[in-house]
């Protein structure tokens, strides 16, 4: 009997080993699948989180147990066997979240990169470059001129080493001439004044006056010059000192380029005075009309410009001077008789007509009465010796008459202030027995006398 | 009598025929996984070593539970697993 039930016995259990490995499984309860479940989902967020790089052990130890746990709890195990192997796998579980969320904060600072420079954001020592940047190493915009102005915004990538640059990665210009304050031997030039390379405002002459100052900026070169830039003018007459070839002209007189006193009508006295000095007309070389320029008769005859008789002797300077050959300033000297030219006429025998190539010789005489107006002139014809006394007496005032008649008919001379006077052969200058003597006998003056 | 002997002597025999082949697919874990740790699995393939050795264990408590079948469920999955580790062993680590 009792054999009987060991082997009744055995048979159950292979019966149930049997229906076990034959998979007899049970429903699992609800509050076992939600546990399953809660588990499920930290195995999937840690797997999320790289798990499976981060904590791989761990991640299969909890996977591995929630499928133990589910095996189990659909096996026939009573609820505090199912809280073990479920608890198993939430411990698990929790160790693999705990592993794995700081190794997937790692990775994610690894691989943060915000500015997508390629360089992660942990080692990125400048996380917000802009993409166009080209950037080093550490993440940073190139530098190439290491003036803390990246590349990429340096308008001036060249700059040398330890220069004060701009916003723009340019060196600093204070006056704004272009010319950078490092190179710039005047950094405070002036607002638009043109400059030297050298950053210096221009100084053509080299005066050292630049030119924005300089009122006179085409000095010549060693030319000493004041404050403004221009050579002394002692005379202030606007031509320097290095210019003026009459360094003291007077005040307010008018200069010419040389600075000298303008000389309007060229009397060889300035306008300036003859106005304030002599008192002579500035625009009249001859102020008194008596044939003398003013500054002849100051400078040379000492005849007084204003006065045409200085002396007041009855003959003008000018005719004492040119014909009388007598004293401008000696009334006693003066005389009536102011000239006697010998005219180069050549007649005909026979003839009074006067030839055209004697012209000239007469016009002169016509230029002497226009310049004197105070002279009148006595034509004299002499003849020589040869024919008869009267006849030649006769000829002598044709000829004379024929002077007489050219000077008024030709120039206007006015007929009072002319007379003939024929003379023949009754005063010779030579003997008429010789050739010679009688070409001296004949002849015509011009004879000048004053009133 | 006789009959129910034979009754009780074949199902006794079943019981320990699916006994003899848990064991063989238990023994045949056991060496994937000692070929696993010999190709350094556990160093290439961490996630497919451990969880080939988990299941190997499970297997083998299942085994001594007399869970032949829950056994051999989880002898052939970490035979899976350590076929995987060495696999990707062989390939230096690489996935």
């Amino acid at each position: 009997m009792k054999g009987l039930a060991i082997v009744k016995g055995l048979f159950c259990l292979s019966i149930l080993s049997v229906l076990t490995s034959c998979g007899a499984v049970r429903q699992m309860s609800q509050s076992n699948i939600d546990r399953a479940d809660s588990i499920d989902s930290k195995i999937a967020k840690a797997r999320n989180m790289e798990a499976i790089t981060c904590a791989p052990e761990d991640l299969a130890k909890a996977e591995t147990h929630l499928v133990l746990a589910r095996h189990e709890a659909q096996e026939f195990h009573d609820q505090r066997e199912m809280d073990e192997y479920f608890q198993k796998a939430e411990i698990a579980a929790d160790e693999l979240i705990s592993k794995t969320t700081p190794c997937w904060q790692a990775m994610l600072r690894e691989r943060a990169d915000e500015d997508a420079d390629g360089v992660a954001d942990y080692l990125d020592r400048c996380p917000k470059t802009p993409k166009k940047a080209e950037i080093d190493a550490r993440g940073c915009p190139l530098d190439a001129d290491n003036d803390k102005v990246a590349d990429y915004m340096d308008d001036c990538p060249a700059t040398p080493e330890d220069i004060q640059v701009d916003g723009k990665g340019c060196p600093t210009d204070q006056d704004g001439d272009e010319v950078a304050d490092y190179l710039d031997r005047c950094p405070s030039t002036p607002n638009g004044v043109s400059v030297d390379a050298i950053g210096c405002p221009l100084d053509s002459d080299g005066d050292e006056v630049a030119d924005y100052l300089d009122a006179c900026p085409n000095t010549p070169s060693g030319v000493s010059v004041d404050s403004k830039g221009c050579a002394p003018d002692s005379d202030g007459d606007n031509i320097a000192n290095y210019l003026d070839k009459c360094a003291n002209t007077p005040k307010g007189a008018v200069v010419d380029a040389s600075g000298c006193p303008i000389d309007t009508d060229g009397d060889l006295l300035s306008d300036w005075d003859e106005t304030n000095k002599y008192k002579t007309d500035p625009n009249n070389a001859d102020t008194d009309g008596d044939t003398l320029s003013d500054g002849a008769e100051i400078f040379t005859h000492n005849t007084n410009p204003l006065l045409a008789d200085s002396d007041g002797g009855g003959v003008n300077d000018g005719l004492e001077i040119a014909y009388a050959k007598t004293n401008p300033l000696d009334a006693a000297d003066d005389v009536k008789e102011v000239s006697r030219t010998e005219l180069s006429i050549q007649f005909d025998v026979n003839s009074d007509k006067i030839k055209p190539e004697y012209k000239d010789d007469i016009a002169k005489i016509a230029d002497f009465l226009q310049q004197y107006p105070e002279v009148t002139i006595q034509v004299e014809g002499h003849t020589d010796a040869v024919g008869d006394e009267d006849y030649n007496l006769f000829l002598s005032q044709k000829r004379a008459d024929s002077v007489i008649d050219t000077l008024i008919s030709n120039y206007g001379i006015e007929p009072t202030r002319l007379k003939a006077v024929g003379y023949g052969e009754a005063m010779p200058l030579a003997p008429n027995e010789t050739k010679e003597g009688r070409a001296l006998n004949r002849r015509i003056y011009a004879v000048g006398t004053t009133k | 009598m006789k009959k129910k002997m034979l009754i009780i002597a074949i199902s006794m025999a079943a019981a320990f025929a699916v006994g003899c082949s848990t064991t063989t697919v238990l023994k045949d874990a056991r060496t994937k996984l000692d070929e696993a740790q010999a190709r350094n699995a556990g160093t290439f393939a961490p996630y497919e070593f451990s969880a080939a050795q988990h299941y190997l264990e499970f297997a083998e408590e299942e085994a001594e539970d007399f869970d032949y079948k829950a056994a051999k469920s989880f002898a052939s999955t970490s035979i899976y697993y350590s076929e995987q580790a060495i696999e990707k062993s062989n390939s230096g680590g690489a996935r």
